[in-house]
């Protein structure tokens, strides 16, 4: 006899494969394809951006989520490019990355405010169709530079971000324009002695002569002549080409123990403290060799991967004496990892065999399928959520993604703990599809907050930065949250099982759910006060109030207070089960209120999480608890007693 | 004891501590608090707070004159819950093990209640702005306004007198008072105070409150989001046997303190200023550096840090013979400065526009609250209360689970 639950697991993960297909690293109407081992060296490199130090593989997956909504970008042609390819043809083949569609524009009212042909709407575009119309962007775009987000109508902020991604990404593919340039002397034998290698130079050898050429500089003052003017058209164009990669990429560390402290240089930067005189090139300057060679032949695989395995040597050791090096390769392996669209897809899978599990109520395999491919999934949260405390040496909920992925993991976890108690195959079930919700939200929250923020592990504002704080309050909080939204759900079962006579004549059934949904509301109360009261205690050493009735403070409040209502409500018999069944439900409304409804009013103290752009979920999610509500009142008239309804 | 025979006041103390009294009263904060919220999108919320959170009732006000109570203010609501609480939670409920958890939760949060009630009726707020080199012994309010009147050009600085902010809030609506302060061989009359206002020359578009003084006159302006930013005006009149001068007093700090006004009574010569309300502190605090630290690559700061001298009152700072009376201090995010039943916090800092080589200033919030600590101590009785409440709830839950599912199975079997 073949043994089932292996058959099943291989199936599982065959379906499960089969949805995530390897983009390619060959553009099919781009450049070259990339090596393995060149975009395996090039994804662990590290770089600083937006005040963190990540892999070039992070950067390259948030700059094309930015653009383009996804971290692979789908070519013109067919066919996909991983992102590590393209940030490789966009340092190294600018003009080929100009070409591929990695813009997506929402709307066609953008292109046509700026009098450019729109493909139709949600269309992709390239750098190169989008030029003609550059100039226009940008002066559209300053003119509402200054303007309030919540005062800008969509299609300007489409504008505004259409604007800002290009300009990141011109001066991406400015990193190395410098190191591609020569430089000549321009006829004058006085500069053409110093740059010793001969004309034109390029840039490396150029800022080994930097001292040279600053004392020449000094030297012809303000003598007239052709050295003079030679001499002057040379720093010209070194200014030029410091000029274009000024906002390049940061991917230069200063030794440990630098004067100036946490920020990597780009090339310019390089170049720059080179010509002041008050640095010493000795370390860098291999670096900048290799780089060269790397932007001045790169068609050359061969020796581009020989130069940049020592050019990776030479920064990761620059990085590891700094300490910023340790965590990168855990970040590339998170990448690759995926473990939050994994659990999503198992989470699928899961509800799919709970569906399964209905129609064939007899089939134990199925039942350990969903135990299987749930408790699979809540790992890979689990693992995904360490990961990232791991990478950021942060407690796991400090920006509002992290919220989404903490509290979907708190839900689907207490659910399968009241799984393993009731064994009722209810909040099994339910842990498939909050499980499912909460990994699709954080994809779709992912997007919104990399569009804004940059990172989903951004650097956090002086306030946040203490992790006694952040690991109490925000994670108490956050379960707290968890609780209320789960009991809502569980709530949810009550009111349309009943509606719809689901196991009618199983009234311990529904006693069940309504014990279920009773305790997990003292669950949710627990954290919520503690977690309410610890962030008053923090607000008392930040600010100086243990409450100041802030927007954020004050939905924390509404959650305490609904709940402890729900609570005395239900001791003092004033609700029995269907109104706990709706007070639960209202109190799911209460904790996205306070979760996301506060932080779109935009004022208060707790400015570090405003969003915006989420207002529209939110009201049909109460549109639709509304309904739910107001079913419970149809059920209430159908069923005037519903029996077996119990107290506390 | 049959419901009838009960004596009146037990008949009180029933409703008083009852479930029903206590969802009302939880309803009416839950729905103050919702309306407080949004309320501070469009008025602020030094605005929200004393129209819904700090106040008895909630007022509607159908005309100019008429003032109705509509609604509990968040005062009386919690008043009377903490009543609730001790009646329902501590005074009704019978003490035995398994109600110990209730009976925790229930003292700790009146305790919790009892610390933001202490806070509201004694604790002071304000700031303290420093640039780098200064020195300060006082705070000021942020909302609170004063009229100080002193002596000017004696050999011996003369005592202050001052005359504090709501007695000036009085005076709105037109109202005047007459100030016969101890020591003044002058009275002086106070009226017509604007929360909000500016001071212009008149013109023939606006209506003045109060007189015109030298062709000026105060112009009511509608209150700001932010209520530190209103600037308080009012009249100020000196009486010196029968001659009478007149001024306007405006309360706008342009850095050097808000401007006096100066006059000559009784031979000598004195000046009056409006301004916040200036607290004493028992120490000194000079501002040796203030350091903003931003993320590296973007303008988000990552810390902000004033090192300061504290000095016990009456030192004079001496940086190169520290004599143990000027200690050394840190103030930044997350760790205030608590001493002499002070707190000082990093609350801010500028000029906004500064560049790498101008003096910066930093702004401290300071409190003086005795129950500071309270709800620290609050959280942990609370804390104890509810795990032992529904720890206790879990286990006889979980084992009725467990013995239910046993008899199911057995039956099965």
């Amino acid at each position: 006899m073949i043994p089932r639950r292996p058959l099943l697991l291989a199936a599982l993960f065959a379906a499960f494969s089969g949805l995530a297909p390897a983009p390619g690293a060959v553009p099919e109407d781009g450049g070259a394809p990339w090596d393995d081992a060149i975009r395996d060296s090039f994804a662990t490199l590290p770089v600083q951006d937006r005040g963190r130090v990540k892999p070039v593989d992070s950067l390259a997956g948030l700059k094309l989520l930015t653009y383009n909504g996804k971290r692979t970008l789908k070519l013109a042609a067919g066919g996909r490019i991983d992102r590590v390819s393209w940030i490789l043809e966009c340092l190294f083949y600018p003009e080929e990355a100009r070409r591929w569609p990695c813009f997506r524009v929402q709307s066609d009212a953008v292109l046509t405010a700026i009098d450019l042909e729109a493909k139709g709407k949600r269309a992709w575009y390239s750098y190169a169709e989008l030029a003609p119309a550059r100039d226009r962007l940008f002066e559209q775009a300053a003119r509402h530079a200054g303007v309030e987000a919540a005062d800008l109508r969509p299609t300007e902020s489409q504008l505004l971000k259409l604007a800002g991604d290009l300009r990141d990404f011109e001066e991406l593919t400015l990193t190395c324009a410098g190191l591609r340039q020569s430089f000549s002397a321009g006829g004058s034998a006085r500069v053409a002695e110093v740059l010793a290698e001969g004309s034109p130079t390029p840039l490396a050898s150029l800022l080994e002569r930097a001292a040279e050429l600053r004392m020449l500089n000094e030297e012809l003052g303000g003598e007239e002549g052709p050295d003079h003017a030679a001499l002057q058209a040379l720093l010209g164009e070194i200014d030029h080409a410091i000029g274009a990669g000024q906002g390049g990429l940061a991917l230069l560390p200063p030794a440990a123990g630098a004067a100036d402290g946490e920020r990597w240089w780009t090339v310019s930067d390089l170049v720059l403290a080179a010509f002041d005189g008050h640095f010493d090139l000795g370390r860098h300057l291999p670096l900048l060799r290799s780089l060269e060679r790397m932007a001045r032949a790169p068609g050359d695989r061969a020796a581009f991967q020989a130069e940049l395995a020592a050019f990776h040597t030479g920064v990761v050791d620059l990085a590891a004496e700094r300490g910023e090096y340790g965590r990168i390769p855990l970040e590339v392996r998170l990448n690759r990892f995926r473990p939050f669209t994994n659990a999503l897809v198992l989470f699928l899978l899961g509800f799919v065999l709970t569906a399964l599990g209905w129609l064939l109520p007899g089939v134990r395999a199925l039942r350990w399928g969903v135990w299987g491919t749930t408790g699979l999934a809540t790992l890979l949260v689990a693992a995904g959520i360490t990961m990232r405390c791991i990478i950021r040496q942060r407690p796991p909920v400090v920006s509002l993604y992290d919220t989404i992925l903490f509290i979907t993991g708190c839900m689907v976890l207490v659910s399968l703990i009241l799984e393993r108690l009731t064994r009722q195959n209810l909040a099994l079930s339910l842990a498939t599809i909050l499980g499912a919700a909460g990994m699709f939200l954080a994809g779709r929250y992912e997007l919104k907050e990399v569009a804004s923020a940059g990172d989903t592990m951004a650097s956090v504002v002086a306030v946040l930065d203490t992790n006694y704080y952040l690991a109490i309050h925000v994670t108490t909080i956050a379960m707290g949250y968890a609780g209320g939204l789960l009991a809502g759900a569980i709530a949810h079962v009550w009111i349309l099982g009943k509606l719809l006579g689901w196991r009618r004549a199983d009234e311990a059934f529904y006693r069940s759910v309504a014990r279920m949904t009773y305790g997990v509301v003292c669950f949710s109360l627990l954290f919520s006060i503690f977690g309410t009261i610890m962030g008053g205690i923090w607000a008392n050493d930040s600010w100086g109030r243990f409450w100041g009735w802030d927007p954020k403070e004050n939905g924390a409040l509404l959650i305490c207070l609904w709940e402890l209502l729900i609570i005395h409500a239900r001791l003092g018999g004033y609700i029995r089960d269907r109104g706990l069944a709706v007070s639960a439900v209202l109190g799911g409304v209460v904790v996205s209120a306070s979760w996301w409804g506060v932080n779109l009013l935009s004022v208060g103290l707790h400015s570090y999480g405003f969003t915006s752009g989420v207002a529209l979920t939110l009201f049909v999610l109460w549109g639709i608890e509304a309904v739910v509500v107001a079913l419970a009142g149809v059920e209430a008239l159908l069923h005037p007693r519903a029996a077996g309804e119990t107290a506390a | 004891m049959n419901g009838t025979n009960r004596s009146p006041g037990a008949r009180v103390l029933d409703v008083l501590g009852s479930f029903g009294l206590c969802c009302v009263l939880l309803l009416c904060l839950f729905v103050l608090t919702v309306l407080g919220t949004l309320y501070q999108v469009d008025h602020g919320l030094y605005a929200a707070k004393a129209r819904f959170f700090s106040s008895w009732f909630l007022w509607w006000q159908p005309t100019e004159r008429v003032s109705l109570p509509v609604f509990p203010g968040g005062i009386t609501c919690m008043l009377v819950l903490a009543a609730n609480m001790l009646v329902g939670g501590l005074y009704r409920v019978r003490f035995d093990s398994r109600r110990a958890g209730v009976v925790i939760v229930h003292l700790g949060i009146a305790f919790l209640l009892i610390a933001g009630l202490v806070k509201m009726l004694s604790a002071v707020e304000g700031h303290l702005t420093l640039y780098e080199g200064e020195q300060a012994d006082y705070f000021q309010s942020y909302h609170d306004w004063e009229v100080a009147v002193w002596e000017v050009g004696g050999a011996q600085p003369g005592r202050e007198h001052v005359i504090d902010d709501p007695l000036l809030r009085d005076l709105e609506g037109g109202r005047s008072r007459t100030f016969v302060l101890p020591g003044l061989p002058f009275e002086l009359v106070l009226s017509d105070f604007v929360p909000n206002s500016r001071v212009l020359p008149k013109g023939p578009r606006w209506t003045a409150v109060g007189p015109v003084v030298d062709g000026f006159a105060l112009q009511k302006l509608s209150l700001e989001k932010e209520a530190e930013q209103n600037i308080a005006g009012l009249h100020v009149a000196v009486r010196d046997g029968g001659a009478v001068q007149r001024g306007i007093l405006w309360g706008l700090d342009t850095g050097t303190g808000p401007d006096t006004w100066t006059f000559r009574a009784g031979d000598r010569d004195w000046a009056v200023r409006l301004g916040h309300a200036r607290y004493p502190m028992p120490f000194s605090i000079r501002l040796d550096d203030f350091e903003k630290e931003d993320h590296p690559g973007i303008s988000m700061a990552k810390a902000f840090r004033s090192r300061v001298t504290k000095l016990q009152a009456g030192t004079t700072y001496a940086s190169s013979a520290p004599d143990g009376r000027a200690e050394p201090v840190l103030i930044q995010m997350n760790e205030p400065l608590r001493d002499g039943g002070l707190v000082l916090f990093q609350s801010s800092w500028g000029p906004g526009n500064a560049g790498p080589r101008d003096r910066l200033f930093s702004v401290f919030s300071v409190v003086r609250n005795p129950s500071d600590r309270w709800p620290e101590l609050s959280l942990w009785v609370i804390t104890a209360g509810l795990l032992l409440a529904f720890g206790r709830k879990l286990f006889v839950t979980v084992r009725a689970q467990i013995e239910l599912r046993g008899a199911a199975e057995r039956t099965a079997a």
